[in-house]
């Protein structure tokens, strides 16, 4: 068997299996940097192999799942580049290589999220994806002890989550006679039993509470602002997005004929939470006193704009809300990398004063999160605006136009947000307590270019996305 | 050299020549006459453009396509070509004066100055040369960004806020409504592209154009429509070289061209559908024009005072832009708009210049200071006359023709009312301007005041002469431009 | 009896039980009683997925449950850290704690 033909049969367990254990062996490493170094091997090697069946254009039966889990992936060894120096700077050498090898492993739960097919490995890779960040975040209570109750709110919605999840998948086999999340199986069914129905309506809220969509998404916003910075890509990024994709491929399963008139209430119910979000995230994020937490609450105003769009239905919802899905992840790891760029030099957190005149000190960064800054308002020729115009347009052809208003209600309440980055980070001076940048800027280097490399430049030519992002619509809703 | 080239470099050059003054900042001889060059460049480019649109030919490019459908293109027109014309020329005088000014008052930052300038040409020229709503939107944000360093030079805490409200603001409106109202645009029209006689026609129900009327207007907050009309009294107090750019070449003058560009290449005849709307608007422009006229009495300060005459001078154009064409007849209001623009921003230009003339020779622009400055500074107060009368409309110079034409549109409609407001309006401009520049030039100067005041520089000098100059050149050349525009005057379908 | 009842409706009991722990894991002040709440919540949908789907969920069944019971232990970790650190484990002392800790940041921070 050739070496291309094993990895498409297999690459995606390899990549799942290959980081747990990696991570496993990276958590008893004793030296840092060669922890470290494994880190960023494995991580590096799992996007080339995500990426492969996407650059050959051979994304096989599940063009979403592939799409999903290469651009995790990309973002996940961005971060992991990055990891190293930073988690220097915040744990001793016995913690770094523990950091290190969770990360990993939430890396793996989170592509496993990303490629389940089937409601069980989903609801494993989920519950073990959240165990993993609240361990992640566990770690930063070394350092302080507010991060405490944020771990522990981690460790409830895991539970939470979990149970309804499990409950749920029970019911879902019980209404369709199949685990299958791509819906085939139950289609022989009459029609979808009421379990069924309560159990797909069990798996939506245990994703939508994982992925920090509003009204759940509290808890997201407390672990990013306290999990440690070297990890905080992983944790606030990676995990949410890979819990949404799951979200998604749970919304098209509701969509199936098989559960008849009852899809047009998952329907509306999807579009109602996303305006929450949206409305949720923009508030928040205007208010936000830390900058990973304004990150958090920006990812969720973009969940709930992807959700209306998803509601909105058709492919071209779906196009679109693939489209917000990414400009939000590249948007919110600008940030991530921005605030791990200007962290004090002591403490846990990323207060937005930690921002301020950061212009002077680290331009590029501050370049960077100036462009993100411009991609939450939507602005032109960023990813972030074709997200933006296509769910608009998904929903006025829908004719709600109560959807289109609450996404530009997002644009108008991001440009004060946008505002304020821009106003502290070029207007600021850097206030004296918090002391100078830290050092070790060029490791974040390629996490940042990622991230407006891709804003700008599929902003300017959306063709490609745009091409993946159909693909996958179509496979996902089975349209030909 | 073909029309696509010429296109290609009206965006490219300013561009260019921004990049080039953020890097060549120094020595500050380099960087001026880089500075001026690139303007001059520019206006060169757009005045060779305008002269093969006037022979007729017409091209498009296409620079990037986000989405299919979707085109960032520019595209030459009559309209276009001779706003962007205009404002290319007023931005090398511009650059010549930003040069003075920055010598003068011995600035810290005097390349980011340039470079912004430079970047805010190079927006307003690609809104101006916009083929579709999409790259129109895209250059105004951009337009939005660059602008506000400009209002916000010089590290003044007031400054830094009324630049910070005006970026605000026209993002806010440019996403909440005229981004709404662009793709619901696309959604039913099909196509985003501006085309004479407007796209809209047989598309939109009768709610629908009124709602987007209401969208458009209200997203182009460069137009300085009440309240939006804040951003323009409160940026007053920039640096006078960013207030003419700001005033006369660029933002406002964009809020006028685009509320015009949208009624005659989007709505056309469509503009009647949306009667409610038009007319709602027309209200409020006659009423924010009135009461603007009438705040600049208010004001000691003669820049500040500038500043409502320019919300006042901006309705004007807004007021045009809905008297849009009667049945199949003339497009007397679109037409009277343009003409309006045009005389705006050489009158404009003309009257900021000679404010931040006398302010670096005397220190003061307050209207008690003014008094017998004028016959120790003849040229500038000789052209500071000149855009007075030119926007108090005073015949034969350029600011009378758009108001009789506006009144002519007015009548057409039945909304004699707006007509006699824009009047009411041109009296008050007379009042609020011609009284100061008559203390000037006839009061005593009081005794405490030096025999002769610190002269301004001849950098600060040559282009207020030479806004004056335009002022008053418009009034030859205002017959070529008024058949140059003649596509929109008989702008019916 | 009980046992016979159990038998018969374990189900609506075991959606009883998951309804309530999520409730107590929401409402409670104390961080024991949401973890405890939490916690039965947690059985109470394995035991609704191994009633439902015996044979095809025993495998991935038993590996949700061990890493919930990982999530379990960690919780009681956190719980005795924060007892340690704010002097208590219910949510007003842990507020109290964390408003002096942004309170001091503040004070350092202009």
């Amino acid at each position: 068997m050739s070496a291309l033909v094993f990895i498409d049969a297999h690459g995606g367990a390899l990549m799942v299996f290959g980081l747990m254990i990696v991570g496993a062996i990276c958590t008893v490493t004793p030296a840092p940097r060669t922890a470290a170094t494994i880190a960023v091997a494995a991580a590096i090697a799992a996007a080339a192999l995500a990426t492969l069946p996407i650059v050959r254009g051979a994304a096989g039966a599940d063009p979403l799942g592939a799409g999903a889990t290469a651009l995790l992936a990309i973002v996940a060894a961005a971060a992991f580049i990055a990891a190293g120096p930073v988690l220097a700077r915040e744990f001793d050498r016995r913690t770094r290589p523990i950091a290190l090898g969770l990360a990993l492993m939430a890396l793996a739960a989170a592509l496993a999220t990303t490629q389940a097919r089937d409601v069980l490995t989903l609801t494993v890779a989920l519950i073990a994806g959240g165990l993993l960040c609240a361990c992640l975040t566990s770690l930063a209570v070394l350092r302080a002890r507010a991060s405490a109750p944020a771990a522990f709110g981690a460790v409830l919605t895991t539970l939470c989550a979990g149970a309804l999840a499990l409950a749920g998948a029970g019911l879902l086999y019980a209404g369709l006679g199949a685990f299958d999340l791509a819906g085939e199986a139950a289609a022989a069914h009459a029609g979808a039993a009421r379990a069924g129905v309560v159990g797909a309506a069990l798996l939506l809220v245990a994703c939508a509470a994982l992925a920090g969509v509003a009204p759940a998404h509290g808890w997201a916003a407390d672990v990013a602002a306290h999990t440690p910075h070297g990890a905080a890509a992983v944790v606030a990024i990676v995990a949410r997005v890979a819990a949404f994709v799951a979200l998604i491929r749970l919304h098209t399963l509701t969509q199936a004929e098989v559960f008849g008139p009852l899809s047009l209430g998952f329907a509306y119910a999807t579009a109602g939470l996303g305006a929450i979000g949206v409305a949720a995230g923009s508030i928040q994020a205007i208010g936000a006193s830390d900058a990973r937490r304004l990150a958090a609450h920006a990812l969720t105003a973009q969940f709930g704009g992807a959700l209306i769009a998803l509601g909105a239905g058709g492919i071209d919802g779906a196009i679109a809300a693939l489209f917000v899905i990414a400009a939000g992840a590249m948007t919110a790891l600008a940030l991530i990398v921005g605030a791990a760029a200007a962290r004090p030099q002591l403490g846990a957190s990323a207060p937005m004063s930690a921002l301020d005149g950061l212009a002077r000190q680290r331009p590029f960064v501050a370049a960077g999160v100036g462009v993100a800054a411009f991609g939450l308002t939507g602005a032109p020729l960023t990813l972030a605006f074709l997200g933006k115009w296509l769910s608009v347009e998904a929903a006025l052809a829908r004719g709600w136009y109560w959807a289109a208003i609450a996404v530009v209600a997002a644009s108008f309440a991001a440009v004060f947000v946008a505002g304020q980055l821009v106003e502290r980070m070029y207007f600021r001076e850097r206030p004296a307590q918090i002391g100078p940048t830290p050092a070790g800027a060029l490791a974040l280097a390629p996490a940042l270019l990622t991230a407006v490399v891709t804003t700008l430049v599929f902003g300017w030519n959306g063709a490609a996305p745009l091409e993946a992002a159909r693909v996958a619509a179509r496979a996902m809703l089975g349209a030909p | 050299m073909s029309i696509e080239t010429l296109l290609l470099l009206a965006i490219a050059a300013p561009l260019a020549h921004g990049v080039l003054l953020a890097v060549l900042n120094r020595p500050p001889g380099l960087r001026d006459v880089v500075h001026v060059g690139g303007a001059i460049a520019l206006a060169t480019i757009c005045a060779m453009l305008m002269a093969e649109v006037g022979a007729g030919y017409r091209g498009r490019i296409v620079v990037a396509e986000p989405l299919p459908d979707l085109e960032l293109a520019f595209a030459a027109d009559p309209l276009g070509v001779a706003f962007a014309t205009v404002a290319a020329g007023l931005g090398a005088l511009c650059a010549l004066y930003t040069a003075g000014w920055m010598r003068l008052t011995k600035d810290k930052a005097p390349a980011r100055f340039m470079a912004f300038s430079a970047l805010a040409l190079a927006a307003t020229v690609g809104v101006a040369l916009a083929a579709n709503l999409f790259t129109f939107f895209v250059f105004y944000e951009v337009l939005a960004i660059a602008t506000f360093p400009l209002l916000a030079h010089g590290g003044d805490r007031a400054r830094g806020r009324a630049g910070a409200y005006y970026l605000v603001l026209m993002l806010a409106l440019a996403m909440g409504a005229l981004l709404p109202a662009i793709v619901w645009t696309g959604v039913v029209a099909g196509t985003l592209e501006f085309a004479p006689g407007g796209i809209l026609a047989g598309h939109v129900s009768v709610i629908g154009a009124n709602v987007l009327l209401a969208l458009f207007v209200l997203g182009i907050g460069m137009a300085a429509l009440f309240p939006a009309h804040r951003w323009l009294t409160l940026a007053s107090g920039a640096a006078a070289p960013a207030a003419a750019l700001v005033f006369a070449v660029t933002a406002a003058s964009v809020g006028g061209f685009g509320v015009l560009r949208i009624a005659a290449y989007v709505f056309g005849p469509v503009l009647r559908e949306a009667s409610v709307a038009a007319n709602a608007v027309l209200a409020l422009a006659t009423i924010t024009l009135l009461g603007a006229s009438l705040a600049a009495f208010g004001r000691r300060n003669m820049a500040q005072r500038l500043s409502y005459l320019c919300v006042a001078q901006l309705c004007a154009v807004t007021i045009g832009a809905m008297l849009g064409p009667v049945g199949e007849g003339l497009a007397a209001g679109w037409f009277a708009a343009a003409l309006q623009l045009v005389a705006y921003g050489a009158a404009t230009a003309t009257l900021c210049f000679a404010l931040g003339a006398i302010e670096a020779a005397s220190g003061g622009v307050e209207v008690d200071d003014l008094a017998g400055l004028g016959r120790r500074m003849p040229w500038v107060f000789a052209a500071l006359t000149l855009g007075a009368l030119s926007f108090a409309g005073a015949p034969p110079l350029a600011g009378a023709w758009p108001r009789l034409w506006l009144t002519i549109a007015a009548a057409d409609h039945g909304a004699l009312w707006a007509g006699l407001a824009v009047a009411a309006g041109a009296l008050m401009a007379f009042a609020a301007l011609t009284a100061p520049v008559t203390r000037a030039l006839f009061a005593i100067a009081p005794a405490d005041r030096p025999a002769t005041p610190d002269r301004a520089p001849l950098l600060l000098i040559v282009p207020t002469i030479g806004a004056g100059a335009l002022t008053l050149m418009l009034l030859v050349w205002l017959n070529p431009i008024a058949r140059y525009l003649a596509e929109l005057r008989g702008g019916a379908p | 009896m009980i046992v016979a009842l159990a038998e018969r409706a374990h189900l609506p009991l075991a959606a009883l039980v998951l309804v309530a722990g999520l409730a107590l894991a929401a409402g409670s002040r104390d961080l024991m009683k949401r973890l405890l709440g939490a916690g039965a919540a947690t059985i109470a949908g394995a035991a609704q997925l191994v009633s439902l789907a015996p044979e095809a969920a025993a495998g991935a069944g038993l590996a949700a449950i061990v890493l919930l019971l990982g999530a379990g232990a960690l919780g009681v970790v956190l719980i005795v850290r924060m007892q340690e650190a704010f002097g208590g484990a219910d949510a007003a002392r842990i507020r109290k704690g964390l408003d002096e800790d942004a309170a001091a940041l503040e004070a350092e921070a202009p």
